[in-house]
């Protein structure tokens, strides 16, 4: 018995490292059994139909957010932000995303969402075009889709929700850079390649500010560099670029990655108060140089106030108390008098300063706009 | 009976851990027990990297790796979309980007063998290359608006299946057969067991590693054409992160990362475990970590699993050993 045993093992080791488990008679078995049992699985699948769920009448509407990645503080103020809308309009809202900014995740993560009859999706997408066809299914099913901060191809959603129109970000990060250095002086702009089309507008929009608003005539552009929203690109641009011109007054940058390293090395290289970083920021990486007063004001919108508008406008839309029209025009609690502009584009506008003492999301002073 | 299912102990252990996630599956949501549900979204999660992790598996057969599959997929995607902005038909585009696809895992074979370099570090450096390579195809931004011959493969179906998963199936077919049942599968596994003996024996163990990972290259090219369809997008940095899912599912598979052993049915069964445990807890909303965690300790449960008999044969007596 035991020997039977012992060849038993050493014939399943043998065959085990030769791999000879699977051997042609077994090949054809699994071959007719498949063969077999699609025709059934088929059968199945044409029984049971499209995978989409519906809504009960009576429920709740049921808002799904999506962010970009989880586990960010500007993801978790706008879904806490749609949290507020949802309990105003009596909706529920359920937060589900990837761990990282991984595309193919979130597309996964919608596809997950389709079953569940969502009434509507807010989400900030990290792909353009990645998401569409499953955000094209769950419309083609009902679901209202509104994206926030990153939009995808207008097939895809119902409604975009844009921080500002270029004209506010530009006054904005223009305001700070004269309250950093109130009499102005040669910039820089700093953005992340030549080619980003956000950049090229807020640039745009900067200097058709500074020819015809006269509070801004002081600040004068002499350079734009280029440091891929990466921390030590910008690190080291903004320190040669403080060599090579020694009277340089201010960086200004619509990069939330870019201006916190330009203000490291303005610290490292000791010219705090001779020159500043200044534009967009965000309160994590910008705390410790408001408290140096490497700097003194950046700005940034509110991304509770986002979430929140966003997922407002997607239970107004799903619930038919606002038309699907450009022009439709709504009052938005504590955000105030919007429309839905061209290309079913909806505007936040609402800017945020932050400065000493006013440097996090629920000190932040309100921009006026 | 249990000495005729002995050898296949990995196999049941992943068919038991299916059963016990889609009964869990169905537990926590309402909406899994819907057999729509289910292949629309095993479409999502493993056609794609099902073929990707099946280029896989004969590389790690003959005890390699190649970490730069995604990558080469990627490449495929930009040349699809590259192809079909010049108006070139499906057909023709598909023999380029296979062509390619192949030629990309033939130079990671052939640097391989050639020089002996280790693959972890070979195509290590591969993946940088074909991502740049796949930039500068393509640029950074994306490409959307494919004709629709070309996303049938990703996004249409046959009769009521996704036409994805039935690809999927059929080239886990072929590869079972070309695996387990023709010379060059025996080849692959006897250079993976020890490549050594196999030289002595006059095996061309060469040219046997570099058509492992040719194979690999083209099944990404295959893999590029589902994804168009299913993403019915393409850019340079698609599927960067598919990765540690396709290892994953190779490893839970039963292949050993030594090399020489593991079969097609380990892989399709931990595919579709790993396609079942996403959905379900895609479906029960679990947060991003936990799912994360989730997976990673399936794998490890997995892997202690099936070695420990190999424990127990060389533990003593009283500890249950033998």
């Amino acid at each position: 018995m035991e020997i039977e045993d012992r060849d038993d093992r050493i014939a399943g080791l043998t065959a085990r490292l030769a791999d000879g488990r699977i051997t042609r008679r077994h090949w054809l078995r699994a071959m007719l059994a498949l063969g077999v049992s699609l025709p059934a699985m088929a059968e199945l699948l044409r029984q049971t139909g499209v995978p989409v769920g519906r809504a009960a009448a009576g429920e709740p509407l049921h808002v799904f957010n999506v962010p970009k990645f989880t586990g960010f503080f500007f993801f978790e103020q706008a879904r806490d932000g749609g949290a507020k809308a949802c309990a105003e309009l009596g909706a529920r809202q359920t937060y589900v995303g990837t761990t990282t900014a991984d595309v193919e995740g979130q597309v996964q993560v919608l596809q997950n969402i389709l079953p569940q009859h969502p009434d509507c999706i807010v989400t900030a997408a990290l792909d353009l075009n990645a998401p569409v066809p499953a955000l094209r299914q769950a419309r083609r099913h009902g679901a209202v889709v509104v994206t926030f901060d990153a939009d995808v191809a207008p097939a895809g959603r119902d409604l975009f929700t844009n921080m500002a129109p270029f004209d506010i970000q530009a006054k904005a990060m223009l305001d700070c850079a004269l309250a950093n250095a109130p009499e102005g002086g040669k910039s820089i702009w700093v953005a992340p390649t030549p080619t980003v089309a956000n950049f090229i507008s807020q640039k745009k929009a900067i200097d058709e500010q500074i020819a015809t608003n006269p509070k801004y005539k002081s600040i004068v552009f002499i350079d734009t560099l280029y440091a891929n929203d990466d921390p030590d690109k910008s690190y080291a641009v903004g320190s040669s670029a403080m060599q090579a011109h020694p009277d340089l007054k201010l960086f200004i940058s619509g990069s939330g990655i870019s201006v916190p390293a330009i203000n490291k090395a303005i610290e490292d290289t000791h010219r705090i108060g001779k020159v500043f970083a200044t534009g967009f920021g965000i309160p994590s990486t910008m705390k410790t140089y408001l408290e140096h007063g490497t700097c003194k004001q950046y700005a940034l919108w509110s991304p509770y106030k986002f979430g929140y508008l966003a997922t407002y406008m997607a239970i107004l839309l799903k619930s038919g108390r606002v038309k699907h029209e450009v022009g439709t025009q709504v009052d938005v609690p504590t955000i105030g008098h919007r429309d839905i502009g061209p290309g079913f584009i909806i505007n936040l506008s609402q800017m945020l300063f932050f400065t000493k003492g006013h440097d996090d999301f629920p000190t932040a002073i309100p921009a006026v706009v | 009976m249990t000495a005729r299912l002995a050898p296949w102990r990995n196999e049941l252990l992943l068919l038991g851990l299916i059963l016990v996630a889609a009964v869990w599956a169905s537990l926590s949501s309402p909406f899994y027990l819907n057999a729509g549900q289910i292949t629309y979204s095993l479409q999502q999660s493993i056609a794609i990297v099902g073929l990707l992790a099946l280029g896989l598996m004969p590389v790690m057969v003959i005890g390699e790796i190649d970490i730069s599959l995604p990558a080469i997929m990627a490449l495929g995607n930009i040349a699809f979309a590259r192809l079909s902005q010049g108006g070139v038909g499906l057909v023709p585009a598909l023999l380029v980007v296979l062509a390619m696809t192949t030629a990309a895992g033939l130079v990671n074979g052939w640097l391989v063998v050639a020089f002996r370099l280790p693959s972890l570090a070979v195509t290590l450096g591969a993946m940088g290359a074909y991502r740049a390579l796949a930039l500068l195809l393509g640029g950074q931004e994306g490409y959307a608006d494919f004709p629709d011959s070309y996303l049938g493969l990703g996004s249409g179906s046959i009769g009521p299946l996704p036409a994805s998963l039935l690809l999927l199936l059929a080239a886990f077919v072929l590869f079972g057969f070309v695996l387990h049942a023709t010379v060059f599968g025996r080849l692959l596994y006897t250079v993976g067991s020890n490549s050594t003996a196999a030289r002595m024996s006059g095996i061309p163990v060469g040219r046997v590693k570099i058509s492992a990972f040719a194979l690999a290259g083209l099944t990404a090219g295959l893999a590029a054409l589902v994804y168009i369809g299913q993403y019915q997008s393409a850019r340079a940095d698609n599927a960067s992160d598919m990765l540690l899912f396709i290892v994953t599912a190779v490893v839970l598979g039963g292949v050993d990362i030594f090399g020489g052993s593991g079969n097609v049915v380990g892989l399709l069964l931990s595919l579709l475990l790993l396609g079942t445990l996403k959905n379900g807890m895609g479906l029960a909303n679990l947060s991003g970590p936990v799912q994360t965690l989730v997976i990673g300790l399936v794998l490890i449960f997995a892997v202690l699993a099936a070695q420990f008999r190999t424990w127990r044969g060389s533990l003593p007596g009283w500890l249950g050993g033998g």
